[in-house]
């Protein structure tokens, strides 16, 4: 499937050229290049198999072996440097045998499945042994060897099969090279060799699913289960990433619209062939059964939602809009983007609002993340943009990272820096957290400086006195390339003795002599580079130190060459784009004022629409008019305000308070449960444009599927902008990128062209730079000369005190994405299933709180409930949480404090108390009502489709299918009025439900995963475990892969009765599940069944539906009893057994029909279809199973996987198929 | 829109600049942060409230509101 | 697992923790003091040597020196190398296993004696050699053997 040459060892770049003569070729490389690389560089192939490109070559597979004339042996092509003169013979009958010889080792202990093996025409190993012509085995397989080797599936995403293993080391190498994890070893020696982890399974290793070893892996030992579900890809599109802002480049591979998997793109500029568990693998969201797909519209927030065409939900929204215009005025609406959107879409966006709209009230989600990063180096270097390539962090000597967190963050960059921190280079780390950099495998930071939240500046005017003071400035640079008067100013206010180390040592909590040597060591170790993250930005004093960062990298010479820079890590895939696309309200695209005249009359001009000079409101702002009564109608694309801004009441406040609220998203979030306009979104593999990344590199996004929605987001934005009578008419996104080149001289020779011809390009991108601007500020300043700014610490205003004595603040977590919209509903909530509050040992001693304990967290905002962590990685004083999950609320508590020049929040800062508490809080009980409310609000519609597969949605049975409503929808089979229709239908969810108490697993019951805590407690009292309710401490609701635990505390008099009591206990249901206490028990598949291959006629089944109720002997008395029936294959019912419990009567009948003969037919029940149903037709082998109700989705899956033909809903003449519709003719 | 909240982000801006040591310039800065970022309708409610006595506004933040009023409206 | 071995590990790292390449002395002072190597020990070792539980679980296993488990009182030792097997070792290796009713690797149940392999401790002169604990005993037959596991059962 690949379309890159592996070239087998690493490319070498030498100013010496080597000439050496390979199978007769001359080929010219430079030293050091390995004689593999040559061969292929002149075309030539060399069989190989424990060598590839990514990875230093190692030697062991002996395949590549090779004669070289004058020397003797056979010595391995990829360990084996180039030299001048040699001539290498790559193949020669000798090299033949031997490579059979060892092809034959190989595959005498490889298990001879190519035909059924998933990478079946995509494996080396087969392909080696088609080229060294191997046509016999002689060694058999009764010997020793590894086929039983057992499979490893507990990744979720991908498996390990050691029994195809030939220990060629790759994935090992790939975790270690590659990523830089280590989570891989080869155990043991000889033949006892084997990849593991040194724990019990990769998901309990160190493995942070990377997929690198996956990717490596030359057999399918290592393999997405992805490609073992689809097989292998046809075609493959390249696109990038829609996560963080590293934008690495994938190929998305594909087998007609379906997505096959996602592989990193060799060719990625920022990522080489690297990807993260997000990006590789958590891709699942796109396809979500949760997406809503039809516009949606309703008068107010408490009204069902009304499903309508697009049409007339454009019209609608573009009416309200035209009215409340009308009605308050020009200024009484605005748009928001989001960095989730590509470059097109937000620059559509915002041309909507200030031409169409005639306001500049449109602001971006950069406005609570990057703004200060904006706003300070265009300030001090003149634009609003990161120096440096990633690539640049290779020649870096001191690499100092602060408030950033990169092997979670922006975990492929991370990677990158880690291999230039093993080659040597120095790590200052300044975070009040313990981040893995800090101390990880084979990373160890030369200084932590552990600062408390919110002395940031503190801190750079410390390090700026020592390098003031010490004569550490590079006086020529500043000479040269910076404005003298702010330098001289700012050396005059560094030199203070107010500014040195021992003076803020205190208010920093970190010894002035860590100060003093960090400083030191940034100035002095040669070229120096700083990475920072929202740690920096997410204060009231943001923008202050951005521009302290910018002032010291001037002071000390390092910025404007490789290895140095200030280099913002963004948080999204594009918050540098939808900045550069003028989606702040003061700026158009290219960061110009809308005050300028020269740009003010280019757009009038372009755009033909009078344009206002005054800058907009920003997003805050625009909540506070809302609620001042002035700002009435949002348009809201692809961003979640409600989720991700602070103080959560505000905002909800705010929206509310507004007439017209219009969301865009892929999925009802939680602003849009404050909408009353639904567009919906497409994914990142439905359209086309472009992201730009941290590195200000523009890459391309290209459609892969047809949006489920109907349209591409800059679509739907422009009929939007027609509605409101400004014609937009763009055939594709490329138009509108022409469009932005033409207006914004910094793009002015990007376009989609030059992307498919580069595959990225990082701006500046002009005639002066026609292949972009790797690194910037080269010989001056974007603004000619560099400003130093006085950066005076002032401390936040979200001061601790006795009510509110820690401080808060907030990160993120590998496996989880922003507000985890995506990522959520993907598998990667295996590795993080809620949001957890990090507290000190001494801190949580001192409150009585316990790990795992739930603790109420509040401050002057508000309150919420989290789990509580005990670790040493956050400081006495501080407590750390992330904010994925929307229950968690970890914004309810964050306040409206913001940076005093962008209104960025100060999300990193929050006074609170922590205190031990046995419920929810508040806001999460009322959140909760509401949330399910508005889900209820959206209908599930039956939507007619073309399909001919009965079921689409088909997860593993082991692992169940839990959902916030309760159900999911799959595709079904309709027979009506004499004609099969496909369409969408929603089945409720069972779910294997544990009682756990006091960390007991007593009984697991299959439920419908809602109110849960009721079912806890109700079936604790039903159950006598309790007596009331107060003897319930506490319940804790925990997702596991396979169900749900609800792990109750309950007084311990009570539980030592419970345990006198256990399996003497009745009243569970007939389910089959009686004597399952943990939820590994709980859902099994019947082993080896044997289905009939039995087919039935449509109008057999139609004729028992009519006659089956006659029969019912003891319903027709009593009305309360179910039955099931044996039907032949003509129709008729020729058994017929009665029960209380449908699980009964289903029995009675098997049993009654084990006793009695085989004939032909199948069950036709009177009640629903459960799993348990369907397994016990299964077990007895019966082809089909009629329910006259509805299925349990997971008694689809069931009997999707056994090969049952499952029938609901058949009552008069009508009747739906879930799996097996070809039984039915 | 709430004063307050227009008192506590002007107040703010007015800390930053006035730590540079010419004072008349730190005036200038501080209208030209505003009249670069704010909403016009945000800078008119300030200017309202700067002449009306201007409670809670730092000193060198009123003086500069009105001093420069004319660049502000 | 017993706190005091708990206590003995982690001074033993502590004592390393900047001594560069550390490991290997590292997990030869932990078996030399507690008389192995446990999993459990992986962890803190890793996480003060910056190094991945996987790689030092990939040392341990690759030396058939270090053991994870707990061993007897006493360890057997018998050689397998060239000059001792042509003295008639691998016999002494099958009654060895027989009769103490474990095969290498594995602890007698009475806890007394743990039975490994060697290649070679340097006695060759007076092949078949075997060991108990330190002391090595040169040409060991049958009845030899016996005693040495006489006596160490009476120790």
């Amino acid at each position: 499937m690949s379309k890159y040459t592996d070239f087998g060892t690493p490319a070498k770049t030498s100013a010496h050229q080597i000439t050496l003569e390979i199978d007769g070729t001359q080929i010219t490389v430079a030293e050091g290049t390995s004689i593999m690389h040559a061969a292929m560089v002149g075309g030539v192939t060399v069989p190989k198999l424990c060598a590839t490109d990514s990875l230093d070559p190692y030697g062991s597979c002996r395949l590549c072996l090779v004669e070289i004339e004058g020397r003797r042996g056979y010595p391995a092509s990829c360990t084996t440097p180039v030299a001048e003169g040699i001539k290498v013979k790559t193949q020669t009958p000798k090299l033949a045998d031997i490579r059979r010889g060892v092809m034959e080792l190989y595959i005498s202990d490889h298990p001879l499945d190519c035909l059924t093996c998933a990478t079946n025409g995509d494996c080396e190993l087969q392909d080696m042994a088609g080229a060294v012509g191997l046509r016999e085995v002689r060694y058999g397989y009764d010997g020793e060897n590894h086929l039983k080797a057992e499979k490893d599936t507990s990744n979720p995403y991908f498996q390990f099969d050691p029994s195809k293993c030939i220990v060629c080391s790759r994935c090992v190498r790939a975790c270690e090279e590659v990523q830089g994890t280590y989570a891989l070893t080869i155990q043991g020696r000889g033949f006892e060799s084997k990849v593991a982890s040194g724990t019990e399974n990769f998901l309990e290793s160190e493995c942070v699913s990377c997929g690198a070893c996956v990717q490596a892996c030359p057999t399918a030992t290592l393999i997405e289960k992805s490609v073992v579900q689809h097989g292998v890809p046809e075609h493959s599109v390249t696109t990038t990433c829609a996560y963080c802002g590293v934008g690495c480049s994938f190929d998305a591979e594909m087998k007609g619209e379906q997505v096959v998997r996602m592989v990193p793109s060799k060719n990625g500029g920022a990522n080489h062939g690297h990807s993260c568990v997000k990006g590789r693998f958590a891709w699942g969201y796109a396809t979500h059964q949760d997406r809503i797909t039809t516009p949606m519209i309703r008068k107010s927030i408490h009204d069902a939602w009304t499903e309508v065409s697009w049409d007339e939900a454009i019209n609608y929204a573009a009416s309200e809009i035209t009215r409340i215009q009308a009605k308050y005025g020009k200024e009484a609406v605005g748009g928001i983007t989001s960095s989730r959107c590509t470059n097109e879409e937000v620059y559509v966006t915002q041309k909507l609002v200030r031409a169409v709209l005639g306001t500049n009230n449109v602001d971006t989600c950069a406005r609570v993340c990057h703004s200060p990063t904006g706003y300070g180096l265009k300030q001090t270097l003149g634009e609003s943009a990161g120096t440096q390539t990633f690539d640049s962090v290779m020649h870096s000597d001191v690499i100092f990272v602060i408030g950033a967190n990169p092997t979670d963050g922006h975990p492929v960059f991370a990677s990158q820096m880690k291999r230039r921190l093993r080659e040597g280079a120095k790590l200052i780390v300044a975070d009040p957290r313990q981040i893995d950099l800090v101390s990880s495998t084979h990373v160890k930071a030369d200084y932590h400086l552990k600062l408390r939240p919110g002395t940031n500046v503190a801190l750079i005017s410390a390090m700026s006195h020592v390098i003031v003071t010490e004569g550490l400035v590079n006086e020529a640079f500043v000479k040269e390339r910076c404005e003298i008067d702010s330098f001289e100013a700012w050396r005059d206010f560094a030199a203070k003795q107010e500014n040195s180390p021992e003076a803020l040592s205190e208010a920093l909590g970190v010894p002035a002599e860590d100060l003093r040597a960090a400083a030191r060591l940034y100035a002095t170790g040669g070229n120096a580079a700083i990475y920072y993250g929202l740690g920096v930005t997410e204060h009231s004093q943001g923008s202050t130190m951005v521009m302290g960062i910018a002032n010291l990298s001037m002071a000390t010479a390092n910025v404007g060459r490789e290895g140095v820079g200030v280099n913002p890590l963004r948080g999204q895939n594009n918050v540098q784009g939808s900045c550069d696309m003028g989606s702040m309200p003061h700026e158009y695209p290219g960061y110009r004022h809308v005050s300028d005249d020269a740009t003010h009359a280019l757009f009038e001009t372009a755009w033909g629409r009078p344009l206002s000079k005054e800058p907009g409101l920003r997003i805050p702002n625009m909540l506070d008019e809302a609620i001042s009564g002035s700002f009435k109608a949002l348009y809201c694309v692809g961003e979640d305000i409600v989720q991700s801004d602070p103080n959560t009441q505000h905002v909800t406040h705010g929206l509310e308070s507004m007439e017209c609220v219009i969301v865009q998203d892929l999925f009802l979030n939680e602003t849009a449960m404050y909408a009353h306009v639904f567009f919906p979104g497409a994914s990142f593999l439905e359209k086309s444009g472009t992201f730009t990344n941290a590195e200000r590199r523009i890459s391309p996004v290209r459609r892969v599927m047809t949006p489920k929605n109907g349209y591409e987001d800059w679509e739907v934005t422009a009929k939007l902008a027609n509605a409101l009578g400004y014609p937009m008419h763009y055939s594709h996104a490329s138009d509108i990128l022409d469009e932005i080149a033409a207006l914004t001289p910094t793009f002015k020779g990007v376009s989609f062209k030059k992307l498919d011809e580069l595959g990225s390009v990082q701006w500046p991108c002009d005639d002066a730079n026609p292949s972009g601007t790797p690194t910037m500020h080269i010989d001056e300043f974007v603004r000619g000369k560099g400003k130093f700014f006085i950066t005076e610490y002032v401390p936040t205003t979200e001061k601790v005190n006795a009510k509110y004595p820690l401080i808060l603040t907030t990160g993120r977590i590998l496996s989880q994405y922003n507000v985890g919209a995506q990522t959520r509903r993907t598998q990667n909530v295996t590795w993080h299933t809620e949001d957890i509050i990090e507290i000190h040992p001494h801190d949580a001693e001192d409150r009585g709180i316990k790990d795992g304990d739930w603790v109420g967290i509040s401050s002057r905002a508000g309150e919420t409930v989290l789990h509580a962590k005990i670790t040493e990685r956050v400081q006495p004083g501080v407590v750390y949480t992330t904010f994925h999950h929307p229950e968690s609320g970890a914004n309810v508590i964050t306040t409206d404090i913001s940076d005093w020049a962008t209104n960025c929040p100060e999300f990193k800062v929050t006074a609170v108390q922590l205190t031990k508490v046995t419920q929810l809080s508040e806001w999460q009980r009322e959140y909760k009502v509401f949330s399910q409310e508005q889900i209820g609000f959206v209908q599930h519609p039956k939507n007619e489709v073309n399909a001919k597969s009965a079921c689409i949605l088909m997860p593993d049975v082991k692992q169940p299918l839990i959902t916030q409503t309760g159900s999911s929808r799959l595709m079904v089979q309709k027979w009506q009025a004499d004609e099969l229709k496909s369409l969408e239908d929603c089945v409720a969810e069972e779910v294997p439900v544990a009682m756990i108490y006091n960390g007991i697993s007593h009984a697991v019951m299959l439920a419908t995963p809602l109110d849960l805590e009721d079912f806890a407690l109700g079936f604790s009292l039903a159950e006598g475990i309790l007596n009331s309710p107060k003897e319930l401490y506490g319940i804790e609701v925990v997702q596991q892969a396979s169900g749900i635990e609800l792990k109750m505390d309950i007084a311990s008099g009570r539980f030592s009765q419970l345990k006198n009591r256990r399996r003497s206990m009745t009243g569970r249901t007939g389910c089959g599940l009686c004597g399952a206490e943990s939820l590994e028990q709980a859902l099994r598949l019947p082993d080896g069944v044997n289905i009939s291959k039995d087919v039935f006629d449509k109008a057999a089944l139609l004729k028992a539906l009519k006659n089956a109720a006659s029969q019912q002997v003891l319903q027709s008395e009593t009305g309360a009893t179910h039955a099931s029936f044996w039907v032949n294959p003509n129709g008729d019912v020729t058994m017929v057994r009665e029960d209380v419990g449908r699980h009964n009567a289903l029995d009675k009948l098997l049993g009654a029909r084990a006793q009695q003969g085989t004939e032909a037919g199948f069950v036709l029940t009177t009640s629903r279809a459960s799993y348990e149903m369907v397994q016990k037709v299964a077990v007895a082998g019966v082809a089909m199973l009629v329910a006259i109700s509805a299925p349990t989705g997971l008694a689809v899956r069931v009997a999707e996987q056994c090969g049952v033909t499952l029938v609901g809903f058949a009552r008069f003449e009508q009747f739906v198929v879930y799996t097996h519709p070809e039984r039915l003719v | 829109m709430n004063v307050e909240q227009l008192i506590t982000m002007a107040n703010q801006i007015g800390t930053f600049f006035k730590s540079s040591p010419d004072q008349e310039q730190a005036k200038k800065d501080i209208v030209m942060h505003l009249k670069r970022f704010w909403a016009l309708s945000m800078r008119l409610q300030l200017i309202e409230h700067a002449q009306q006595e201007g409670k809670g506004l730092e000193p060198i933040v009123k003086e500069a509101i009105i001093q420069h009023q004319a660049l502000l409206a | 697992m017993v706190e005091e071995i708990l206590v003995s590990i982690e001074k033993h790292i502590q004592a390393h923790i900047n001594v560069p390449g550390a490991l290997m002395p590292l997990l030869h002072a932990i078996q030399d003091d507690v008389g192995y190597v446990p999993e459990s020990s992986y962890s803190p070792i890793a996480k003060a040597l910056n190094l991945s539980v996987a790689e030092i679980h990939g040392v341990v296993t690759f030396y058939h020196h270090f053991r994870t488990h707990a061993p007897g009182k006493h360890i057997l030792q018998i050689c397998r190398a060239e000059s001792c097997q042509a003295m008639g070792s691998e016999a002494l290796e099958i009654y060895v296993k027989k009769t103490l009713g474990v095969d290498y690797h594995q602890t007698t149940s009475d806890g007394a004696i743990t039975l490994e392999p060697i290649y070679c401790l340097g006695n060759c002169a007076c092949s078949p050699a075997a060991s108990i604990d330190d002391q090595v005993c040169g040409r060991v037959d049958i009845d030899r053997v016996n005693e040495i596991i006489a006596e160490a059962r009476a120790a």
